[in-house]
């Protein structure tokens, strides 16, 4: 027995419980009883009654001779569950009965220390864990970024679950063309060399099986492996990040032989963890998304903005025409245009265009603002409308950066004669309705979208307009609307609301409009819709009869 | 075979899972030679104190018969034990607490649920100054 070292705790927090006190009560109550406490180690906790110094050195037998030679020393032992933890130690005169009675509730009570120990590791065991997750909801959970969720769930495993190397695993939804292409994070953080890029690598390929497994089940696992190379991990847990039920990626610890095989306690504790970065990959990836709606919403009011700025704000008045036009933007802004050229109104002459660019959004409204400019550069240069187009088109092949087309129909007015000259890039013919609604024909001529090829094929046409007639000119908005059951408007429609109208360009626009609206019962509409009415006068005279 | 002056932390907190918990933290600084004494009151905390003058007190904020606070204060700014190291623990998120800590004189400030390594760490720190 030993007591210049320090007793095993246990017995040490026995004796502060009022044990020590109790021992130097009986020893003080019987003369010459000297008692101890000693451990397993035969380190004493506590000694009481007249030991003389040194007399519990060197015991280390039970009826060794006494301190003074006289009694021997008796050891009894204290078994308060399976082992022995150490003895009570008695010497002098003493009944048999009462040191056993000590003995026992000695034992006794160190069964409850032990107990209160037992309960209190459980306590903080579990106390630590929450405590975990807490940090990791305040660190993962606040965290906005998804790349970075990855690092921030391994620093918080790296305090908690000791490995030798880690990876975390993210099936990456959105990647083109790489549909559920793992991106891999290696663990450990920077700088730390547990865990090289060939030991994730090896993790990897060796638990790749388990990692599948988990993925498809959505279960955590454990793999051990036995003989195993000296580089390769020995056991392997592997965990779901999981967003509800979906699956988002994994994250596999591996230990090597050095360490102990992964237990159910550490695989509860990660999924707690890898249920934080499930919830906060899901919050990026909800929040990445409202960020790109909100992004689109900005770019898309930029170009209603620019498209706006850009559509004539009336239509011109000329004595003996009459102009209408309407142009409604869907939500997603495509690149309609027209404009009235009306620079040679002193030579009797007025142009108009009217145009389609293809896509949506700010590039298709730059590539209408410049094929707008073009467009009216050229006609004021005094070009036929054969020629804009098709000057219009070499421009746009010379200068363009995106791939964009457009379609578009210019026409000329005679405004004296009425005679309408025109080409056609690709775009839906206009509807000649001639007056009093009496017969309709398409206002058609060759020619293929600007922007596309060099040679268009364009060609040049004309038509008479008399008095009363009438050019719709419309974009495919108005033809591909369609009903809450997905018909499309088509020509048919537009040519009865053409027709079905009597009156001024405004209420033949009116017509068609409505008949749109009506076709369509506020359903979205999911392009731009431009209309554009022109009429020539009726003949005062000869309203209300059959000639021309 | 007493030890001279052993280093002594005091934990008061009304809670006994919370005294259990904090005791098992310091566990191993008990294993060294630190006595640890738990209270489950802050008059009990504040005469302990005044008797004991403990290395480290680890205080409980809301606590029957004088909360955490006025302790501290009482230990900080009226008996002027500056020597004795306070943590006050409270619940999570009560930011104006904080505030109230730092007036009272605290070192430290913990919220509920504590690290316990970290508890661990300080309070070692705290005891190896000391000694």
């Amino acid at each position: 027995v030993a007591t210049a070292a320090r007793a095993a705790p246990t017995l040490r927090r026995l004796v502060s419980a009022g044990v020590g006190q109790l021992l130097d009560e009986m020893a003080a109550a019987v003369p010459g009883l000297k008692l101890a406490i000693v451990d397993a180690d035969g380190v004493a906790a506590h000694v009481s009654g007249g030991w003389p110094d040194g007399a519990l050195d060197g015991l280390t037998v039970a009826g060794s001779p006494g301190p003074s030679g006289g009694d021997a020393v008796r050891f009894l032992d204290l078994v308060p569950r399976a082992d022995r933890i150490g003895w009570l130690l008695a010497a002098g005169e003493a009944p048999a009965p009462l040191l056993e009675g000590l003995q026992r509730s000695i034992s006794l009570l160190l069964r409850e220390v032990l107990d209160k120990q037992d309960l209190a590791r459980e306590t903080l065991e579990r106390y630590r864990e929450i405590n975990l997750l807490y940090r990791a909801t305040e660190t993962i959970g606040a965290c906005l970024n998804a790349d970075v969720v990855p690092r921030l769930l391994l620093a918080e495993i790296e305090r908690v679950i000791p490995a030798t190397v880690a990876a975390v695993v993210i099936d990456q939804p959105d990647a083109v063309g790489l549909a559920g292409a793992p991106k891999a994070t290696q663990g450990w953080g920077q700088g730390d060399t547990r865990g090289t890029a060939e030991e994730v690598a090896t993790l990897l390929r060796v638990a790749a099986g388990l990692i599948e497994q988990v993925r498809l089940t959505g279960r955590p696992d454990i793999s051990v492996w036995s003989d195993v190379a000296p580089d390769s991990p020995q056991s392997a847990m592997c965990i779901p990040i999981r967003a509800g039920e979906r699956v988002l990626g994994v994250v596999v610890l591996g230990r090597s032989d050095r360490l102990k095989v992964f237990t159910a306690g550490d695989e509860k504790l990660l999924l707690g963890l890898a249920g934080q970065a499930g919830i906060a990959l899901e919050r990026t990836r909800l929040y990445e998304q409202e960020n790109r709606r909100l992004r689109l919403e900005e770019e898309l009011s930029v170009a209603r903005r620019i498209q706006l700025t850009l559509l004539p704000s009336h239509p011109p008045v000329v004595p003996g025409w009459s102009f209408a036009a309407t142009y409604e933007a869907a939500r997603q802004v495509g690149g309609d245009f027209y404009d009235f050229l009306d620079h040679a109104l002193e030579a009797r002459r007025m142009g108009l265009v009217i145009a389609d660019v293809t896509g949506k959004g700010v590039p298709a409204a730059l590539m209408m603002a410049y094929s707008r400019a073009v467009v009216r550069a050229e006609s004021m240069a005094g070009r036929t409308p054969l020629e804009v187009l098709a000057r219009t088109n070499r421009l746009i092949m010379q200068e363009r950066q995106t791939r964009l087309f457009l379609s578009a129909f210019y026409a000329e007015f005679d405004l004296d004669s009425g005679r309408l000259t025109y080409a056609n890039a690709g775009h839906d013919a206009p509807l000649l309705v001639e007056a009093g609604g009496r017969a309709i024909r398409e206002l058609d001529a060759p020619g293929v979208i600007l922007g596309a090829f060099h040679d268009i094929g364009l060609e040049s046409r004309e038509v008479q307009l008399a008095p009363g007639d009438t050019v719709v000119f419309y974009t495919d908005g108005v033809t591909e609307a369609r009903d809450p059951e997905g018909r499309l408007f088509g020509d048919e429609r537009l040519a009865a609301a053409a027709t079905g109208a009597h009156g001024s360009a405004e209420a033949v626009l009116e017509s068609v409009a409505a008949a749109v609206t009506a076709f369509t019962a506020g359903g979205a509409q999911a392009d731009d819709l431009t209309i554009v009415v022109v009429q020539r006068d009726p003949d005062p005279l000869a309203r209300g009869s059959s000639e021309r | 075979m007493k030890e001279a002056v052993e280093p002594l932390i005091l934990v008061a907190d009304d809670e006994p899972h919370i005294r259990l918990l904090i005791e098992q933290t310091l566990e191993d600084l008990a294993d060294e030679g630190v006595t640890i004494l738990t209270v489950g009151d802050g008059q009990t905390a504040l005469d302990t104190i005044k008797a004991r003058r403990p290395n480290l007190v680890v205080l409980d904020a809301m606590m029957p018969r004088m909360n955490g606070f006025d302790v501290c204060q009482a230990v900080k700014k009226e008996l002027g034990m500056d020597d004795v190291f306070v943590i006050i623990l409270t619940a999570k998120g009560q930011e104006y607490d904080r505030q109230r800590g730092e007036q009272v004189g605290a070192n430290l400030y913990m919220t509920k649920p504590f690290d316990p390594d970290e508890l661990l760490v300080r309070a070692r720190q705290v005891i190896e100054a000391g000694r």
